[in-house]
């Protein structure tokens, strides 16, 4: 294990934070670029692109709404992954095309013929790389870098249940099966109760 | 090997597949080259080679399994085919390249392929302006 340096008092050019995780073993640039790659996941193939999708959701109501809890709750997790880049020395592209070509998931595009049976597809593949994506942030931080730790278990959480959510819809619409997926409705559009830290059941 | 009238010239057969006898499907020899150690498995013409390095005891990288993120790179060596048909995100010049992605490739020819090749893939798609996804078997 690389041995802690000393940031000296007044030192605004280094940070504890940081130092503190890189000595416990957390290659620190490396993690950055992942954060970069998730963010530029969570908000240029997933967010953005989930606005379309739920546009052509016309009909299943469901499913939109389903669909609108994912977008949103992925906007929460852009949300939460920015400000953990900067406190950890890092920076988003100053170029958007720049960032949307490093995610690691791709753009969850409009399907061709837009079908809510296709669009399933998309959202479901979709949080399954995301899954991966975050579970490696998981695997790379376990009992090194508590907060970005922390912070990618809340979000593994609910890319997890919207796995869940779309495999339920998939399978049928696509199957006419029954698959549960032991979903409660969420307290209001983009609830994300676990990144935003927020009551597991809002109800009366 | 010698035939009659061609004594002493020597003849190399290069058998591209052999038939897999349990269910008729094409089977190809990949020799996967990784950094330390060498190993040769057969993999069905309908399968990715990822799934089947798995099955033969080898865990290669990975990250999405959808043929995007870079982690499962590998680099053709020699001459060789893979159906990237499955691959969310191939291009024509990754394949000018050499470069296949595992997870998602299917093999369509013996095969000799080094493994662990996500950092050069990712510089490929940098040089030519293509994307390039960051994920976590890259160095940084």
């Amino acid at each position: 294990m690389p041995e802690e340096r000393v940031v000296k008092a007044g030192d605004v050019t280094q940070r504890v934070g940081v130092e503190v995780i890189r000595a416990r073993g957390v290659d620190v640039e490396k993690l950055i670029k992942m954060l970069i790659a998730n963010a530029a996941a969570e908000f240029a193939s997933t967010y953005y692109y989930y606005t379309i999708l739920r546009m052509h959701l016309a009909g299943h109501e469901d499913y939109k709404e389903i669909c609108e809890d994912a977008r949103l709750e992925d906007r929460a997790h852009w949300e939460l992954i920015v400000p953990r880049i900067y406190e950890l020395g890092g920076e988003l592209p100053n170029d958007l095309p720049e960032f949307h070509n490093q995610a690691g998931c791709k753009a969850a595009k409009l399907p061709n013929p837009p079908t809510a049976e296709n669009i399933l597809v998309v959202l479901l593949e979709s949080e399954r790389c995301a899954i991966r994506s975050w579970i490696a942030i998981c695997d790379m931080t376990f009992g090194k870098d508590p907060r970005t730790y922390d912070m990618a278990a809340r979000i593994l959480n609910e890319e997890i249940e919207h796995e869940a959510w779309f495999i339920e819809l998939l399978a049928w619409e696509r199957d006419k099966k029954s698959v549960p997926s032991g979903h409660f409705r969420r307290g209001e559009p983009g609830h994300a109760p676990y990144s935003k830290n927020a009551a597991f059941y809002i109800g009366s | 090997m010698c035939l009659p009238g061609y004594s002493g010239q020597t003849f190399l057969f290069i058998v591209n597949y052999v038939t897999d006898k349990r269910d008729g499907r094409r089977m190809f020899s990949v020799t996967l080259v990784m950094p330390h150690e060498e190993r040769t498995i057969q993999v069905a013409e309908d399968e990715h080679i990822w799934d089947a390095a798995l099955a033969q005891g080898l865990r290669l990288p990975a990250l999405c399994h959808q043929g995007w993120c870079l982690t499962c790179a590998g680099r053709i060596e020699g001459d060789g085919e893979v159906d990237q048909s499955e691959s969310i995100g191939f291009f024509p010049q990754d394949r000018q390249a050499g470069f296949v992605l595992l997870c998602t490739g299917k093999p369509r020819s013996v095969l000799r392929i080094r493994t662990h090749q996500a950092a050069e893939m990712r510089k490929h798609r940098l040089r030519s302006g293509l994307p390039a996804p960051y994920s976590s078997g890259l160095e940084p």
